[in-house]
Parts: structure tokens; sequence; C-alpha cells
């Protein structure tokens, strides 16, 4: 009956899930000290609000998204100096063009 | 002197909630200071507080002025709390509702969590209640993990309010408080256990993720890799299939690549799978794809092994030695090897590039690889090496370009200087 009650019940809201996960970044850091550990969570936040905000048009949750991608890319340990991040927008706008 | 001009002084706050509270304040830290005029501060905001007249203020009032009592150590506290808990039934629902979370909220950073347990169960709103029995259990969790003390009394507490939350997803986060209690007590089985029993999908992976992290970081996990073998399979049953992944890649971050790689050949398309997995953790956390990669089969890994490779020689900052090193060594497939090679000369590392060379059989590869590293050799002006390199090339092809090349380049150094270039401002 569990296995019916999840394959007929309502595909649950993942914004409610990654809500509650930041609550639980910010409440045990001690244990999401763990750099892997915080990074995967950092990043299913961001997939998701990407998907919500990309796919399913919520834009309501935009400035949310534009937080995780900061936060993203302040985790990533990827250069981000301005001058490098103009030429890839730059790089990015001539391909989409 | 001082401190009467600023108990008199409070009497020019004009909102009635905030001089109370600013009363309690100053009794605290009287009391605290051991200063006789305490007394006064506490009666004076006793009596403003009971002027308020909206109900709902008038018990947050209450409220906060017991908080500041019992931070004075005043054992009178309690008694204001029991009123308030008796007066304000009283107050419609919703506002009965804030009264009491806000009562539970004191009582938590009191540290008094039982207390804040019975507030939470006299929120009429499921969803307040539920909220606020998890922030219970959460303080709870805490105070176990840096006390350790009375360990049985606090576990029995996080239970009690367990019982008491009763919905989704709260009830799942409150397993997963349970679990991380468990845990910290070094109870491992039994918090591994409880994973299975979370309702939600989502918290049930992270949980499981959790656990996994923790015994890793505790330095347990490869005693333990069994029992959570058993449970990823029992949320498999459960979620279905589409879960398998999820854990695998839970598996896989953690760095134990042997269950991961278990897991996924359950699938149908489990090479796919197992190269999605790969790419998604040298996007993430390379740190642990060699562990994933130790652990494929020989035809798994130079499916994943040219996947991947690919994916590096495209973007080469994703790759390291490590990884790069750790797909060597899984397979002996020659594609994937020269890609290998590529990527080391990519780096600079001829060195590196011609030792794989050297162990390429097939005459093609090897012709590639060798006319790469002639190549670069060229670009770095090292001509005698180049020439070496270049005489290991069978292909016709490739070494008549080569050739050409080495050739015209030696030329150039021969008469460097010498050669005037048409259009040459200089001339």
């Amino acid at each position: 009956m569990e296995r019916l009650k999840t394959l007929i019940g309502p595909r649950k809201d993942k914004v409610e899930f990654i809500t509650g996960l930041v609550t639980l970044l910010l409440s045990d850091r001690e244990l999401y000290s763990d750099e892997v550990l915080f990074r995967d969570a950092v990043e299913e936040i961001y997939q998701t609000l990407r998907s919500e905000v990309l796919e399913k048009r919520r834009t309501g949750l935009a400035d949310a998204y534009e937080t995780a991608v900061l936060l993203r890319a302040t985790i990533s340990g990827k250069p981000l100096e301005p001058e490098n991040l103009l030429r890839e927008v730059g790089r990015k706008l001539r391909e989409a063009g | 002197m001082l401190i009467k001009e600023v108990l008199t002084s409070v009497e020019v706050i004009q909102d009635p909630y905030i001089k109370a509270v600013t009363y309690a304040k100053i009794g605290e830290r009287l009391a605290r200071a051991r200063e006789r005029h305490y007394k006064e501060a506490f009666l004076r905001a006793m009596e403003t507080a009971k002027d308020i007249e909206d109900p709902t203020k008038m018990f947050k009032a209450l409220l906060s002025i017991g908080y500041s009592m019992t931070k004075a150590g005043i054992k009178a506290s309690k008694r204001i709390y029991q009123g308030v808990l008796e007066d304000s039934k009283a107050l419609p629902a919703p506002h009965r509702d804030v009264v009491m979370e806000s009562a539970a909220t004191y009582m938590l950073s009191l540290g008094e969590i039982g207390e804040a347990i019975t507030y939470a169960l006299e929120i009429s709103n499921p969803k307040l209640r539920n909220e606020v029995l998890l922030a219970a259990m959460r303080a709870n969790t805490k105070k176990l993990g840096k006390e350790g003390i009375k360990v049985a009394y606090h576990l029995r507490r996080s239970k009690l309010a367990l019982e008491y939350i009763d919905s989704e997803p709260y009830r799942s986060m409150g397993m997963m408080e349970l679990i991380k209690a468990y845990i910290s007590l070094g109870s491992y089985e039994n918090g591994i256990s409880l994973i299975s029993a979370i309702e939600d999908r989502d918290w049930a992976r992270q949980a499981f993720k959790e656990v996994a992290f923790y015994l890793k970081e505790k330095e347990v996990l490869a005693q333990y890799i069994d029992t959570l073998e058993q449970v990823a399979n029992s949320l498999i049953d459960r979620f279905g299939e589409g879960f398998v992944r999820e854990m695998a890649f839970a598996f896989a971050l953690s760095g134990e690549g042997l269950p991961a790689v278990e897991l996924v050949r359950k699938l149908k398309n489990s090479g796919d799978v197992l190269a999605k997995l790969a790419l998604e953790l040298l996007e993430r956390d390379h740190d642990v794809l060699p562990s994933l990669v130790a652990a494929l089969d020989e035809d798994e890994a130079a499916l994943v092994g040219k996947v991947v490779m690919n994916r590096v020689l495209e973007r080469p900052e994703l790759g390291s030695r490590e990884v790069v090193e750790a797909i060597g060594r899984s397979t002996r497939n020659e594609e994937v090897w020269a890609k290998i090679a590529r990527y080391y000369i990519i780096m600079g590392e001829v060195d590196g590039a011609a030792r794989i060379a050297s162990l390429l059989h097939e005459r093609r590869l090897r012709s590639v690889v060798m006319a790469d590293i002639a190549h670069h050799l060229l670009k770095r002006n090292e001509i005698e090496r180049a020439i070496d390199a270049a005489l290991e090339v069978r292909d016709s092809k490739f070494s008549s370009i080569l050739v050409s090349e080495i050739l015209l380049k030696a030329l150039e150094r021969e008469l460097d200087g010498k050669v005037i270039t048409w259009n040459d401002s200089r001339r």
C-alpha cells in the first residue's frame, strides 16, 4: 500500500524541500562543514531553483535563483575575476547570437 | 543614583509593551549585578504589562518578562508562564497560537526543551505546531551532541516530540533529527535503520547522505557499508528504480565507489548511468571520482574512461592527475590511453605522454600520439627531440606533414634574423 501511495500521491513541491534544506544547513553547520556534503546540498538548491525558474517559469523564484547562482559560484573554487567573467559573458552571447 | 534615574526615565516610553519589556531587561541586568533595585524594576514591568490593552501583546510582554526573570535566576518566572498558559485560553485560536509559539521559543532559548514541547502542543494550527515541535527536536539534538549527559532522557524527549508531529515533511525532518541524535551518541545501527522509515523521498535521500558522511568523518563508514547498502535497497524498493541513481550518487560522493557501482549494475542501461554518474562527479567533486573508477570492470571502465576523457579534453581544467591516472589504471583500452596522453600533452607533460605512447600496441593510435608529441616539441623549439618522436610515427600521412613542418622549422632557426619579410616596417 505504501508503494501505491507514493505512486498515486501528488508530486510534492521541490521548493518546500530546498526551503527545509536551507534551514537545515544554517542550523547544523557542524555536519555540513564537510565540504563535499555542503557543496552537494548547494547544488541541489541551485538545480531545483534553476529548473523551477527556467522550465516551470516560476518567475517569483528568480531572485532566490540569482542568489543561489552566486552562492554556488563562491564555493566552486573557480576564478571569479570580473574581467574573466565579462569575457565569458561576451563569448556566450556570441555563441547564442 | 544613576540606577534610580534610569528607572524613572523609563516612564517616558510611550509604547506600554516596550516599556514593560525595558523594565524587565533592566531588572535582569540589575539582578545579575546584585543590585537591590531589581525587584522594583520587575514589579514595574509586571504592572505596566497588565495595562496593555491588546491581550496578545500583553501575554507576549509577560512572556518576555518571564524570560528576563529566568535569566536573572528568579524562580517566580515559572508562575508567570503558568499564568500565561491558563489565561490565554480565552484568546481566539490564531492569537493564542502566536502566544504559545512565542512561549515555546523562549523556552528553547532557555534550554527548557520539555517545556517548549508542552507549549508547542497547545498550538492549534497543525503546520505551526509541527514547525515548533521540529525546532524543539533540533534544539534537543544540539544539546545532546554538546552535553552528552542524561542521554536516555534526551532521546525520550526527541521521540516524544516526534510522536506528536503529524504531517509531512515535518515528520521526515523530525526523523532526521532522531537519526542524528542516535548517530551523535555512537548508536550507529539504530540511526542507520531509522533512515528506511522516512516517508519523504527527498529527506530520505538527504538523511542517507548525512549519515554516510558522518560515518566517513568518524572513519567507520567501511564497517557499516553493508547496513547502509541494505537501507539503500529498501529505499529503492519503496521509491522505485529512479532512486537507484540517487543512492548510487550518495555512495559515490562519500567515496564508496564499489557499492555505488553495484547498485547501478541492477539497471538495464547501467553503462549510461555510470557514465553520467562519473561526469557529474567530474564536474562537482572529482576527488571521489577515482574510487568510482576503480570499482568498474573492464568494459565499464573503457566506456566511462572514454566519456570522462572526452570531457576532460574539452575542458582540461576539470581534469587532475589523480582522475586521469585512476582512469589509466582501470582499463587497458588503448583509445582511452591515447586520450590520456593527449591530456598530458595539453598540460605540457611530454614525458608522461611519451611513457603512455611507448605502451600503445595499436599502430594508428601510437602514430597519433607520437605526432602530437612531435608537434608539441616543435612548438617548444626542441627540434632534435621532435625528430626522434616523428621517427616513431608510422602512419605515412601524419609523418609526411610532420617531416615537412620539422624541416621548415629547422630552416627557420638556421636563417633566424636573415629573413626579411615583405612589408616589414623596419625595412
